[in-house]
Formats: structure tokens, C-alpha cells, sequence
């Protein structure tokens, strides 16, 4: 892949990534916990501010080019060869903008709320975002291990200080899970920088002779981070715990961001890196992928609890985005990157329904509702569309991701398609039969006799996310316009053997 | 107004009797004006351009365009075709045996009721789905949660990997007595081992 580099005015990706973060240590210094307000107001600048400053990254961003962009790079640690060097392509570029649209989602989605400690909630969300940006921009493996693994802190504490009773369980093991794998990565890092002559630089990396069993190992140890933060089958169960746990704003981030952290190293480190080793343990992936598919989307059949539903229902959505991944076309290619996407919206905006529902009732238990559309119709209007979305249906950024995923499927092998596709099957089958139990029907009890409407800021949240939900299924071609060059790049790159 | 206000102001608007039949009056007449209107160009004309392409080999279309004679011959053919017939007929049935004399689809149901019964039931395809595929499935998606999820990795491959560290650490721990003469004698030992090895190595 090329890596050349546009220069541009302004240092718009640094300023993409410590604008939140700034604004977090501010949030932090004036944050008082029994005059929230100024906390909150300025939270809310801060993530706006973050979300205006990821816009000319796209309003500049030249589509006709796989080239890096925005590039910035600058001498670190002159002693291990570390820079601080940032760029974004055609597939980066989104997720840099999703991290900071969805910023702005869970800032005003804690607004009312989060009741204590206010101001370090809201900072570790701006500070996060700052990171997970960095994550996406970072051209340098050990800058981009570094933001990778600094994202589990403020996550960490927002599950362990914010969440439900058995949070610091939850915390412990999303923590562990996630740091045991990176170790891994962090040897190969080490192997990589070794093996070209003490570079850290990541184009460097993908373009470095490895001979078979390198890139073996290689895969395996980034395989290991990669795929629990994605997360894969068997290595999921860390999720429906966090998840459970997490408060709302916690979850919506986890399931619209952080996994796709795992899901984007795939296509910067593991792919290029190691195509051979890639190709020959795509079997593997594969298998792996519609075990996710299959095996989870059973499983979400059967709760009870609605988190943990759409916990394992974006497991099993991650396991569309792998199976594109490994197809090694440009279709099942770009289908799972939307995917990605799509499932940046609909889970979002899914987790904030819930925190809906459970503001009023505090509880996730489905068959604790029953009949809500008497009391909420507004907001069950919003429920149904990204319970749709969820489900894959036709007009929602759902389809496009699933849809797209399976063509790939059926051009590398017409069985595999057609086992990926009965993923429309279970998606309908726990999306609609929980709304069916929690939206229909009569009244189920006295609580949800009480329950009020969406007032007008959740309003506001999720129409903004059904308006992307609705955007994003029926003009794909605004997204993939600009990522086609990137993604074409990508396969060259991944085609030719380094054999 | 928001739009929910709107909803039932629609609602209340259309569940009228009296405005629900004229609406399907009005209905009626605008199909019958846009099939006057559309048959020609649509079947036989150039209104699809070449969106649609009909293969040589499938003349159906290039038949029924040479017995075409325009609107009011095709619509009066179709009063004498099979199909209407059978409208006609079913219309006659329906008015009699449910307007006139609607003991005629009682006695039917009574003398044919295992058929009567399996018709109501719509052949039985939604008894089947909701017993025998929607349990079956809910029966397998909670078998793989507790058995797989829940039992295996959790409990064996997460928990199972927790426990095994700590029961390593409590054995290790059994060989921390506090008395120097043991940690002493262990010292020598390794010497003696370390001293074989490399004698043993050097020849």
C-alpha cells in the first residue's frame, strides 16, 4: 500500500485528538460535584468542538487517492525510532468521524442522568474519545499501541465507578481479557521492529519480507488482541458483562466504537502485515466468523435481559465484519467496513433505547415491560426503526452491511453465503420478538402504566442517530465513494504473496 | 402538533364506514382509468424502454400483442374468460351461503370437519412454527448459552484458567516454610543439580 503523504494547513488530526482530551482535563479542573452545570455545558462544547474539528478531514479529504492524508509526522523517542506520526485514508476517515458524532451522543445522553460525578464521567468519555482517535490516525505501531491500550483505562473506570452492582467484576474481567491478549501484540511489535532494522513505522511494516512461520506468529499474537476487542467466538463472553454493567453512555461507546478498534487493526496491521498467513488461516477465520453468526445469534434468542440481548446480537453482527474481511474481495471488503459503520448507529442508538427505558423503569428485564407503545409511542417509533436496522431490514444501514457481506460470501463460496445469510433469520427473530414482548400488547403492569415519553434531548439523540441509521442505508455510495480507492489498495496489497 | 397528533387525527379520519366505501369507489375508478390509459404503452408500447428485455424465446408477449384490438375488446374478452367466471362464481357462493342461507356453511363445516378444523387452523403452519421450530430454536439457543457460554468458556476455560492460578500460587506457597535451614538445604540441592548438569555436559 502507498503512504504518501498530502500535507495540509492545519494539524486537523492532532486537533482531532486532543481537542477532547483537553477539554476533558478542563472538564476535570472546574468540575464540582455539587454544582454539576458548568461540567456539563462544557462537556458539551468540549465534544462539539471535537466533533467540528473532525469535519474538514472530510470536507478536504481527496477521494481519488489511497494515499495517507492529513499526514503529520514528527521525530518522538529519537532513541527507539518512535514518531508521532498521524495520517488517515479512505477507511479511517469514517471511523475518525464516528468516534467524535457519537462523542457528542453519549455526552448528551448522560446529561440528566449521571447524577454524581458528573464532571470525571463526562471527562473520561471526552478523553476517550481523544483516544480512540487516535487510534484510527496513528501511523506508528507502538503510538498506535499505546492509544490502543490506553482506551481500557478511562473505560475501565467508567464501568467500575459508573455502572450496575456487579460492576467491578465486569471491569476486572473486560480489563483482563483485553490487556492479556495485547501483551501478545506488544511482542510482536517488538518482532517487527526488530526485523526492520529498528522502525516502528507502520507502512514500513507492511511492506517487510516475513517468511511463512513469521507470519504465523505474527498473526497469532495480533490475532490475540485483535480478536477480543473485536470480539470473536470463543472469546466474547467478556462482552455481555461489560455491557450489563456499563452505563448507558459506557455501552453506546463499547458497542459503536471500541469494538470496531479491534475490527480496523485487522486492516491496518493483521491483513497487510501478514497476507500469506492470512490466506492460509482464512478457513479459520471463516469458521470462526459464522460460529459468531450462527451460535450467537442463538444465543441472543434467549434473554431475558435486553443489554445482554444486543450485547450478543453485536457479537454476532462482528462476526459479519470478520467474514468480509477474510472473503479477500472487495465486496465482502467494503461490506463488512459499512458494517463497522451501520453497526456504529444501530447499536448505538439500541443501547440509548434501552437506557430510555431503564431511566424510567430501572430495570432490563424484558418481561418487567410489555405494551409500552400506550404509554410511548414516540419513542417506540424510533424503537422499531433501529430494531429494523438491527434485523437487517431493507432501507437501513443494517442491510446494506449484511447484504453486501453476503454477495462477497456467495462469490468466494455459495454455502458460506448462504450460512451468513441466516443471520437475517435470527436477526429478526431476537430484534422483533423483543419488541414484540416489550412494545406490544396491553399495558403489562402498573410501572409501565407510569412510564413518560422521550423528552425532547432524548429526542434529539435518537433522531439524530435514526437520520444516519436511514442515511447510511439508503446513500452507501456516500460512504464507499471514499473508501474504494483505499479498499482496492488494500486488496492489491493483501493479493501479492511475500513469499 | 407532533406527530403522533397527526397519527390519530388520520386515524379517526379514515375509520369511517360511509368515507372508507367511497375512498374504495374513487379507488376503483382510477384503476379502471389508469388501465385505459396504460395498457397500450405498458404491454405493447415503449413505456419501459430497455429496462425490460424479453428474450426471443419466451413469446408469451408477442403473442397476445397480435390478438390485441384495443381497451374495450380486451376488457369485454375478459368477461367471458375462466377467471372471471370463477370471480363471478365465488361472488354467487358467498352471497348465498353467508347472506341467504348460512346454514349451507355450517352443515359443510359439520359433515367436513377435520377439513373445516385444519383450515381454520391454516393448515396447521403456525401451530407448527410456534411448537416445534421457534421451541426448537429457543431450546437450542439456551442449550449453547448454558452449556457453551455459560459452562465451558466461562466456566472452565475463563474461571477454570483463574482457579488453576490459584491453586499453582497455594502449592508454591507450601513450599515457603519461613526456616532458613529448608530454603538452605534447597539452595544446596540446586547447586548439586546445576553441578551434575554441567559435569555431565563437559564430558
Amino acid at each position: 500500500m502507498t503512504s504518501e503523504m498530502a500535507s495540509s494547513s492545519l494539524p486537523w488530526l492532532t486537533l482531532s485528538i486532543f481537542v477532547p482530551v483537553i477539554f476533558g482535563l478542563l472538564v476535570l479542573l472546574i468540575g464540582r460535584d455539587d454544582h454539576p452545570g458548568p461540567a456539563r455545558v462544557l462537556s458539551l462544547i468540549g465534544s462539539i468542538a471535537g466533533f467540528l474539528v473532525t469535519l474538514p478531514l472530510y470536507t478536504g479529504f481527496n477521494p481519488h487517492t489511497a494515499d495517507m492524508q492529513f499526514v503529520e509526522n514528527k521525530p518522538w523517542i529519537d532513541t527507539f525510532n518512535l514518531n508521532y506520526h498521524l495520517g488517515i485514508d479512505g477507511i479511517s476517515v469514517w471511523f475518525v468521524l464516528l468516534t467524535s458524532f457519537i462523542t457528542v451522543i453519549v455526552v448528551l445522553a448522560g446529561w440528566e442522568i449521571i447524577k454524581s460525578r458528573v464532571a470525571q464521567y463526562m471527562a473520561a468519555f471526552l478523553i476517550l474519545s481523544g483516544l480512540m482517535i487516535g487510534v484510527f490516525c496513528a501511523l506508528d505501531g507502538m503510538l498506535f499501541y499505546i492509544f490502543f491500550e490506553a482506551t481500557l483505562i478511562p473505560m475501565y473506570i467508567i464501568i467500575g465507578a459508573w455502572g450496575g452492582p456487579n460492576r467491578v467484576y465486569a471491569a476486572l474481567k473486560f480489563f483482563l481479557y483485553t490487556l492479556l491478549g495485547s501483551l501478545l501484540t506488544l511482542i510482536a511489535y517488538i518482532y517487527l521492529w526488530h526485523e526492520s532494522n529498528g522502525s516502528f513505522d507502520v507502512a514500513t511494516w507492511q511492506h517487510l519480507k516475513l517468511n511463512y512461520s513469521q507470519q504465523i506468529f505474527i498473526f497469532i499474537a495480533l490475532l490475540a488482541a485483535f480478536a477480543v476487542k473485536i470480539p470473536m467466538w470463543p472469546i466474547h463472553t467478556w462482552l455481555p458483562d461489560a455491557h450489563v454493567e456499563a452505563p448507558t453512555g459506557g455501552s453506546i461507546v463499547l458497542a459503536a466504537v471500541m469494538l470496531k478498534l479491534g475490527c480496523y487493526a485487522f486492516l491496518r496491521f493483521l491483513l497487510p502485515i501478514a497476507p500469506d498467513a492470512s490466506h492460509s488461516l482464512a478457513g479459520l477465520m471463516i469458521l470462526l466468523s459464522l460460529i459468531a453468526i450462527i451460535y450467537i445469534g442463538l444465543v441472543a434468542i434467549v434473554q431475558d435481559d435486553m443489554k445482554k440481548l444486543v450485547a450478543y446480537s453485536s457479537v454476532a453482527h462482528m462476526g459479519y465484519v470478520t467474514l468480509g474481511f477474510f472473503l479477500f474481495n472487495v465486496t465482502g471488503m467494503e461490506g463488512a467496513i459499512i458494517q463497522m459503520l451501520s453497526h456504529g448507529f444501530v447499536s448505538g442508538a439500541m443501547f440509548m433505547c434501552i437506557g430510555v427505558m431503564y431511566d424510567r423503569l430501572h430495570t432490563r428485564r424484558i418481561d418487567a415491560y410489555g405494551g409500552i407503545i400506550n404509554r410511548m409511542p414516540k419513542f417506540v417509533t424510533f424503537f422499531v426503526l433501529f430494531s429494523m436496522a438491527n434485523a437487517g431490514l431493507p432501507g437501513t444501514s443494517g442491510f446494506v452491511g449484511e447484504f453486501t457481506v453476503i454477495l462477497g460470501a456467495v462469490q468466494f463460496n455459495f454455502w458460506v453465503g448462504l450460512l451468513a445469510a441466516t443471520a437475517l433469520i435470527w436477526g429478526a427473530g431476537y430484534s422483533l420478538w423483543m419488541l414484540k414482548r416489550v412494545a406490544y400488547g396491553p399495558v403489562a403492569n402498573e410501572n409501565v402504566s407510569g412510564m413518560k415519553d422521550i423528552n425532547g434531548r432524548e429526542y434529539l439523540i435518537l433522531g439524530l442517530l435514526a437520520i444516519m441509521v436511514l442515511f447510511l442505508g439508503i446513500f452507501p455510495s456516500f460512504f464507499t465513494d471514499l473508501m474504494h480507492p483505499s479498499v482496492n489498495a488494500l486488496m492489491q496489497h493483501v493479493a501479492v504473496s511475500k513469499l | 402538533m407532533d406527530l403522533s397528533r397527526i397519527g390519530t387525527l388520520l386515524q379517526q379520519w379514515f375509520l369511517n364506514a360511509k368515507r372508507i366505501f367511497h375512498l374504495l369507489i374513487a379507488l376503483a375508478f382510477m384503476s379502471v382509468v389508469a388501465g385505459v390509459w396504460f395498457i397500450q404503452p405498458l404491454l405493447f408500447g415503449d413505456f419501459f424502454g430497455h429496462s425490460i428485455t424479453v428474450l426471443p424465446q419466451h413469446p408469451a408477449m408477442a403473442d397476445m400483442a397480435g390478438e390485441w384490438h384495443g381497451w374495450v375488446a380486451f376488457g369485454l374478452h375478459g368477461l367471458t374468460s375462466v377467471p372471471f367466471l370463477l370471480l363471478v362464481a365465488g361472488f354467487v357462493v358467498a352471497w348465498y351461503c353467508w347472506l341467504i342461507n348460512p346454514r349451507v356453511p355450517e352443515a359443510f363445516a359439520r359433515s367436513l370437519s377435520w377439513i373445516y378444523r385444519a383450515l381454520v387452523e391454516k393448515l396447521y403452519f403456525d401451530w407448527f412454527n410456534e411448537h416445534v421450530l421457534a421451541r426448537a430454536t429457543r431450546a437450542l439457543g439456551h442449550g449453547l448459552w448454558q452449556r457453551g457460554d455459560r459452562n465451558f468458556i466461562d466456566g472452565i476455560m475463563v474461571n477454570g484458567s483463574a482457579r488453576m492460578v490459584g491453586l499453582a500460587a497455594a502449592t508454591g506457597r507450601l513450599l515457603q516454610s519461613g526456616y532458613i535451614y529448608h530454603y538452605a538445604f534447597a539452595m544446596i540441592i540446586g547447586i548439586m543439580v546445576f553441578l551434575t548438569f554441567f559435569v555431565l555436559m563437559a564430558h
